[in-house]
């Protein structure tokens, strides 16, 4: 059930700020979309209950770590029923950091980075290949991200 | 892309880490814990995030938003072949003006572009491809995959 129609555009307003500015003073918030502080505290609380927001944070330019080579990998399975097990295994490699149930050619899809191809390689034949139930792997390489966003809010 | 020198990697010593740690979960934790929890003081904390944004390894702060509870019901992921190679500056910039594409890649591999789509419901989707992606020129075809469930996403570790 989508709550779209429980919020209305002051909500999105909000959103549509602090979904790109986390730290920014309610104040500020309250002063842009004209309402009190003490509105924006609770129409924010109210979000975070009904789940449309689902935490914060700062995000990490993963090249700036070392993560220089960001992949997807696309996972066959030997039976559909290993689904579960596997996304378990999975789960444990923090190198993963998205992980999908897809229509398609592939039962799984996967988002890894990695620091560089030789430390990709160790990922995919020691970690990932070793998983009983995967029968086998598809490799795409991003060469270059060319943007990410977020949803559109209105 | 046409960046050929390897940028020199920033220096991160383990109090960065830390508070990265921190700051990466809850973006609107107070200085103060963080300092408490690192045992240092609040000002060398916003001195620290302040660094690490300035040589951009943290880009910005966000709240994350649950795509569902906006009525975005379908995730998909997309390969996209081009007619010819080529097209790919062309094809990107009309690709960037398509809100519901929220993740654009040049990928290895069988297909030139990969991209992560989400939209209201499949009929959006198809409309999307019918009407928006389709008509772009230089694009020959695509193949869609529909994600039936995200089952988990997060950052990158941080050692």
């Amino acid at each position: 059930m989508t709550l779209r129609h429980q919020l209305d555009d002051i909500d999105l307003k909000i959103l549509e700020i602090i979904s790109k500015n986390a730290r920014i003073p309610f104040k500020d918030v309250a002063a842009e979309v004209g309402v009190s502080r003490a509105a924006v505290h609770q129409r924010v609380n109210r979000m975070i209950e009904l789940s449309v927001i689902v935490g914060s944070g700062y995000h990490i330019d993963p090249k700036k770590i070392d993560y220089k080579t960001c992949t997807y990998i696309g996972i066959f399975l030997e039976k559909g029923s290993l689904y579960s097990t596997v996304t378990e295994q999975l789960k444990l490699i923090p190198e993963i950091v998205e992980c999908h149930y897809t229509t398609g050619q592939y039962a799984i899809f996967a988002k890894v980075y990695a620091k560089d191809n030789e430390h990709l390689k160790d990922i995919l034949s020691d970690k990932i290949q070793k998983i009983s139930g995967i029968a086998s792997t598809e490799t795409f390489i991003s060469l270059d991200e060319t943007f990410k966003r977020e949803v559109p809010i209105f | 892309m046409n960046d050929l020198q390897i940028e020199p990697l920033p220096n991160i010593d383990e109090l960065d880490e830390k508070i990265l740690k921190l700051i990466t979960k809850n973006a609107r934790i107070p200085f103060l814990e963080v300092a408490r929890e690192c045992g240092v003081s609040g000002a060398a904390i916003h001195q620290r995030v302040q660094r690490l944004l300035n040589l951009g390894v943290v880009s910005g702060s966000e709240f994350l938003v649950n795509p569902q509870k906006l009525g975005y019901f379908t995730c998909a992921y997309m390969g996209i072949y081009l007619e010819k190679a080529k097209y790919h500056k062309q094809v990107v910039e009309e690709l960037i003006k398509i809100p519901e594409i929220v993740e654009c890649h040049y990928t290895t591999g069988s297909y030139a572009i990969f991209i992560k789509v989400q939209t209201k419901t499949n009929k959006h989707l198809k409309k999307l491809i019918d009407e928006d992606l389709q008509e772009i020129e230089g694009i020959a075809r695509t193949e869609t995959f529909i994600s039936l469930e995200m089952e988990f996403k997060r950052q990158v570790p941080i050692k």
